[in-house]
């Protein structure tokens, strides 16, 4: 057993009880710092030299591809948690967040394809950092489909959470892909050691902007996972009588 | 350890007297693999480019059939239960089972891979690249391929499931395999690309005995 004074909140009723609190705040932050950021980067932020005005599809497509990689991370340290403590909450965060991941990595390669057709010229390239994110898509997809194998909810949470365990090779592949190989995608500029190399005029807004999706996926999350807490109390009281 | 090994030997002896579908898959392997001169029209060159890369699929493929009935028919007739119910630990029972698939099938692909595509006219460098980074390979796709074969073992679901779920986890080491087989020895230097694979390697073995063992108890509860 792990034991960290966060899982005080793995009752779910604490946890439900702390989500109510905190919810309003988390809504009101995300719509500021959402229209701040993309006002920001959509209007304010300067154009670049050679890009032009495509260079603001930047802070739809770098923000949802950090937090697929986010999503996919918590998920697989949520899945030892659920393996090692059997915390119930942590088994309802993997289903939960399973699909949002998902989405935001469909977002990343569709607003990808679309920078690229002006850009490269073509909409797909079967360049590394496109293929390994495609195949972090399909790995969500296969995570998310063992939850609809069983009725068991522990059963097909723990077959998830394995699964997930196992792909979570995967994540230092598709961070690290484009500076392994030579690819036409253009390697990091902002995550790395010697430092962000973009300029602060655009990196601020990204940065906002990154916030105001994460607040996103949180609000998403409490909703989805306050649902499936009351699916599950459904399904206990189904049991019962 | 003994239980290990009788366990390993039962299974290689079984399936060379049935000649199930690991055995059969070879064949495949070695068939598929003639055929690719008529695919490519008698055209050397395409086929010299593309070849590492079509080894490398077919291997995966092989493994793919092979693996996806690996705990299922023994569960079938019970022979799962009583090495069970016998007291062997599960991860002994689900890494017997993927060695013993790695011996029965996956070996002879390691050694006649290079011996076939002798007939291919490759240089005799890149034929050991390829035979060593198959050894290190293929173990990956035993061990991945038998995890989430137990894992589908606990909810009764076709084998289309199975590589719907095993294709994902094992495209990283198709990648690395095939940039370790073109990668140029230096001597006395491993790769780059080998390293990666070695460590790929190390990771999968020290961590799936574990995951399947789980994964094997969830059919148990």
């Amino acid at each position: 057993m792990i034991n960290f004074k966060i899982f005080k909140y793995a009752n779910p009723a604490k946890f439900l009880n702390l989500c109510d609190k905190i919810f309003i705040y988390l809504l009101v932050s995300m719509i500021a710092f959402l229209f701040f950021g993309l006002y920001q980067g959509f209007f304010n932020s300067p154009e670049d030299y050679q890009q032009g005005n495509l260079v603001r599809i930047m802070y739809v497509h770098v923000p949802s591809a950090w937090m697929a990689l986010m999503i996919y991370s918590s998920i697989a340290v949520a899945s030892c948690i659920y393996l090692i403590n059997k915390h119930l909450l942590a088994n309802i965060f993997c289903k939960s967040a399973s699909l949002i991941g998902a989405s935001f990595t469909l977002i990343a390669l569709v607003t990808g394809s679309i920078w690229g057709k002006p850009t490269w010229g073509t909409w797909w390239v079967w360049d590394a950092r496109i293929t390994s994110m495609l195949i972090l898509f399909f790995l969500y997809l296969g995570h998310m489909t063992i939850f609809n194998f069983s009725e068991n909810t522990t059963k097909s949470g723990q077959a998830a959470a394995l699964l997930a365990i196992l792909g979570f090779i995967n994540i230092p592949i598709i961070k690290f892909s484009v500076d392994w190989w030579n690819t036409l995608h253009q390697p990091a500029s902002v995550i790395k050691l010697s430092g962000p190399s973009i300029h602060s005029s655009m990196l601020i807004p990204l940065l906002i902007t990154a916030l105001g999706f994460f607040l996103y996926f949180l609000v998403v999350l409490i909703i989805r996972m306050r649902s499936e807490i009351t699916n599950e109390k459904i399904n206990n009281l189904s049991f019962t009588e | 350890m003994l239980d290990f090994l009788n366990l390993i030997i039962s299974d290689i002896k079984i399936s060379i007297r049935k000649k199930n579908e690991s055995i059969i898959s070879i064949f495949f392997f070695i068939f598929s693999i003639l055929i690719l001169p008529l695919i490519f029209q008698g055209d050397q060159n395409i086929l010299k480019k593309f070849l590492i890369g079509i080894i490398w699929f077919l291997t995966l493929l092989t493994i793919i059939f092979s693996v996806e009935k690996l705990f299922e028919k023994d569960y079938e007739d019970g022979v799962l239960d009583q090495i069970y119910i016998s007291g062997v630990p599960l991860e002994t029972i689900f890494l017997s089972k993927s060695l013993s698939i790695w011996i029965i099938t996956c070996f002879p692909i390691v050694i006649l891979s290079p011996l076939l595509l002798l007939l291919f006219n490759l240089q005799t460098d890149k034929l050991i690249n390829i035979f060593f980074s198959l050894l290190i390979g293929t173990p990956i796709l035993c061990m991945i391929g038998s995890v989430t074969s137990a894992l589908v073992l606990g909810f009764n679901k076709g084998s289309s499931v199975i590589s719907l779920i095993t294709l994902p986890l094992y495209l990283p080491v198709l990648i690395f395999g095939i940039e370790a087989s073109n990668s140029e020895i230096i001597f006395n230097q491993i790769s780059q690309e080998f390293k990666i694979l070695i460590g790929y390697l190390l990771i999968v073995v020290a961590v799936s005995p574990w995951i399947g063992g789980l994964a094997l108890r969830l059919k148990y509860r």
